[in-house]
């Protein structure tokens, strides 16, 4: 499977999080805030990873459940759970995970091509794979998971 | 009453205009032709000074009583006189 | 229009055909008789109106002329003031002969006369309009050019008719020298661009002053005017044509009595192409400018075959006339000066005064400045108890005195709230005003507090220039609040008698006023389900009408200001839009479309 990454260089402060079970992380400059807002208002017929809507000071965003969008099972914590707020193209959009943990100081070269299946999940959600002491960091590819499934 | 038909053959444009009225002047004047036909085969453009060249020999002709007709003009060249109602003062034929 | 020979041999065979079709519907209209099928007599003026607008665009003055002649006769036919009886018929049948005799000879043309034709068609409009329109057929109106010798004689029907497409008439002044041989242009160039932007009425060269062979010199200036009509306004001709203010000058006098006629409503329908349902008959020009789009449209997609590119771009800049004219409109009809209900404010805030016994004040400067009514009436309240709480922190012996300030630039209107003297309030205080910011929020206008040292509290708000407002009734459905369109609703029902409801192999519907409605749900069909709900929105879309249960007892008005909606949401066919609500709360607005076709049986 080949993962058309760009290549990349230097160091990178990870902010980690766990989606269900599995130690998650991405790149803390991705990261326009993190809040533990839950007032979410679920939006009629949408699919089950969309969370719903969250009015963040005066703006809407959309919030996404990563857990049900990798396919993982839920996790039982709800006071933990916060959302990430990352700007995607040109939009805020917030992913749902169940439990902030700490950042991380990586290097780029340090990571390492993520196998086809991570702890369940399709490798192409993640951009790589870093080792830390005795835990996996698995760094996400935030663009590849806020991706509508719906559109053909 | 004498009538005479003159063909340009070349753009009547900014450029050849002076050298054209020149040529007209002594076909109306010096002549006496008072039926003049301008013959616009091979004709593809007309500027505003050339516009102004056949308003000036329609001018003249009225003068003395006398009628200018345009012939041979292309589709453009026609449709360009009869937006600007040119065909209120003198005839055009498209060729 | 000059145009090459391509495009005019597609004239030719449109025109040719269409009015092979314009006879046969025309025996079938004469067959039925008095009671005539509307749809069909519109369809036949539709037909004459394009072969028309092709003839004008084409410089094509008596299939122009002919055709329009036939036009107004069609046109009192489809209002029902003419029965296409067989005499008419025989009339129009004689103009028709006249129009492919005058087609055919397009290439070659032959001068052909038309007189006989015309006077006959005219005999049939003016016998059959009202006095007051009558004289209008064969009437001429003079249109004096300013400054100069010339005068434009144009019947006074066609003055109407174009009043009538929301056009406005103006007499252009050009030099062909200055305006075009000295721009290097052509006088080609001239016509096909003036001609992008409106209709060439009439047009005269001030051929005494060009002169003789004997006494022109060639630089010398070459008057030539032109009567116009566009939808553009005087400023935008101004831009668009790039010329001097002078070189334009608005016909109004000459033709005001026409204007005031124009006034008075004739019903038109548009015909196939649009159908637009109006609420305010007093909005004519809005309407006179759709008209306008329909016939640009019309042919436009007439042409759409044509290889031609000038054709079509030329369809394309005029269309892109009338729609900025359109929305121009739209924008001026929502505006006013911000000063008419900012007053409000003042007045509260005396009020308040009044009854707290203080003497409080609120200088409020505004300028000229105009503004979006459906957003700044929203604002009124918000913006008074930010005052009256500004007023409260005020530690001072003296009246309190607040100054409510507001400015504009391209982008956004800010509103600054400070008192007048900072001293009267303490450092540092900030307003709790969470419920005001919701109120601004929801009309996506940023709200900060800041504390300066040399203006003490300042309460700013920015309310951005380019918002998209929905007219709605907001309504709650399933824990959910929902806006729906005011365009789509047609009336609410609260009094839902039980048997009323009707079941019909699985399809709900209400009866009311001897209909059968039928009725949608957003999360489920079942009756029992139905019969939970509180009220019944009845909606139209299109020709589909359908009843929206909904839980609000009484949906309430609101001037909905929308928020993009996020990739995510986009694919989501039940929403179009989403929108805050004063309170803070994310409403939705529904797809209506989608809901009408949830379900298609109907009872």
């Amino acid at each position: 499977m080949s993962n058309q990454k760009a290549e990349k260089d230097g160091k990178v402060d990870l902010a980690t999080f766990y989606v269900g079970e599995a130690l998650c992380g991405m790149d803390i400059l991705k990261i326009q805030e993190i809040n533990k807002n839950m007032e979410i208002t679920s939006v009629p017929n949408s699919p089950d990873y969309v969370v719903g809507v969250l009015n963040m000071r005066g703006r809407i965003v959309t919030i996404i459940d990563v857990c049900q969008k990798l396919g993982l099972p839920q996790s039982k914590s709800k006071d933990t759970q916060r959302n990430i707020i990352v700007n995607s193209q040109n939009e805020y959009i917030g992913l749902l995970v169940d439990k902030v943990a700490e950042v991380v100081p990586a290097e780029w070269r340090k990571v390492t091509p993520p196998p086809s299946n991570v702890r369940g999940v399709q490798g192409k959600y993640f951009e790589g794979v870093y080792k830390k002491e005795n835990a996996l960091i698995a760094i996400l590819d935030v663009e590849e998971v806020l991706k509508d499934e719906s559109v053909s | 009453m004498s009538k005479k038909v003159i063909s340009p053959g070349q753009d009547i444009v900014a450029s050849m205009v002076p050298e054209f009225k020149k040529r007209l002047q002594e076909i109306i004047v010096e002549e006496g032709i008072t039926e003049l036909d301008i013959d616009l085969t091979g004709v593809e453009m007309v500027d505003s000074v050339g516009l102004g060249a056949f308003i000036a020999t329609h001018n003249s002709l009225s003068q003395k009583n006398g009628k200018l007709t345009v012939i041979n003009a292309s589709a453009d060249i026609y449709s360009l006189f009869k937006t600007m109602r040119l065909d209120q003062h003198f005839e055009i034929q498209q060729g | 229009m000059i145009i090459d020979r391509e495009t005019i041999d597609l004239y030719i065979d449109e025109t040719n055909q269409s009015l092979a079709d314009i006879e046969k519907n025309l025996l079938i209209l004469e067959d039925m008789g008095p009671n005539i099928d509307k749809s069909l007599a519109n369809l036949i003026y539709n037909a004459m109106h394009v072969i028309r607008n092709g003839a004008s665009l084409l410089s094509l003055s008596k299939i122009k002329d002919l055709s329009q002649k036939i036009e107004n006769v069609l046109g009192l036919i489809c209002t029902s003031r003419l029965t296409p009886n067989p005499e008419v018929v025989n009339i129009l049948f004689q103009g028709i002969d006249r129009l492919y005799q005058l087609i055919e000879k397009i290439h070659s043309h032959e001068d052909m006369d038309i007189d006989e034709q015309l006077v006959l068609l005219t005999g049939l409009t003016s016998a059959v309009l009202p006095d007051d329109i009558k004289q209008s057929v064969t009437a001429v109106r003079d249109i004096p050019v300013p400054d100069a010798e010339h005068v434009f004689h144009i019947s006074e029907f066609n003055l109407i008719q174009v009043l009538e497409q929301g056009k406005n008439i103006y007499v252009l002044t050009f030099d062909l020298i200055k305006d075009v041989q000295e721009k290097n242009k052509t006088p080609l160039n001239l016509v096909q661009f003036i001609q992008q932007h409106g209709e060439m009425i009439d047009s005269v060269f001030d051929i005494k002053s060009i002169g003789t062979l004997e006494e022109n010199e060639t630089s010398s200036a070459m008057p030539y005017f032109v009567l116009f009509a566009s939808t553009l306004s005087y400023e935008d001709l101004i831009l668009v044509l790039d010329v001097q203010s002078d070189q334009i000058k608005p016909v109004n006098s000459a033709i005001s009595d026409l204007i005031l006629t124009n006034n008075k409503t004739h019903q038109k329908d548009l015909g196939p192409v649009i159908s637009v349902r109006y609420e305010d008959t007093e909005n004519k020009s809005c309407k006179n400018l759709l008209n306008a789009l329909s016939c640009e449209l019309d042919f436009a997609m007439n042409y759409f075959s044509c290889h031609s590119d000038k054709v079509l771009s030329m369809s394309m800049a005029r269309m892109q006339s009338v729609l900025k004219s359109l929305k121009d409109l739209q924008y001026q009809k929502n505006r006013i000066q911000a000063n008419k209900l900012l007053w409000k404010v003042g007045k509260n805030i005396r009020d308040h005064a009044y009854q707290n016994n203080s003497l409080a004040k609120l200088d409020i400067q505004c300028g000229q400045i105009m503004m979006d009514h459906r957003i700044l009436s929203r604002l009124i309240d918000p913006l008074t108890q930010i005052v009256i709480k500004m007023i409260r922190c005020a530690q001072t012996d003296i009246p309190a005195q607040i100054c409510l300030k507001m400015t504009q630039n391209d982008n956004f209107i800010q509103v600054t709230i400070t008192p007048a003297n900072p001293q009267i309030i303490a450092e540092e205080t900030y307003l709790d005003c969470s419920v005001e910011e919701n109120k601004f929020k929801a009309v996506s206008a940023e709200f900060t507090q800041t504390f300066d040292i040399s203006t003490g509290l300042v309460i700013t708000i920015r309310i951005p220039n380019n918002v998209i407002i929905l007219p709605g009734f907001g309504v709650a459905i399933d824990d959910h609040y929902y806006v729906i369109p005011k365009f789509n609703v047609t009336y609410c029902l609260t009094n839902l008698p039980k048997k009323m409801w009707h079941e019909n192999n699985s399809n709900i519907s209400f009866y009311h006023n001897e209909q059968h409605i039928p009725v949608v749900g957003i999360s489920s069909t079942d009756l029992s389900y139905f019969q939970t709900k509180k009220s019944l929105i009845v909606c139209n879309v299109g020709n589909q009408q359908f009843a929206l249960a909904s839980d609000s007892t009484e949906p309430f008005e609101l001037d909905a200001v929308c928020q993009p909606l996020s990739k995510q949401l986009k694919s989501n066919p039940l929403i179009a839009a989403n929108c805050l609500l004063d309170s803070g709360q994310i409403a939705f607005v529904p797809e209506m479309g989608f809901l009408a076709n949830k379900y298609l049986s109907i009872c």
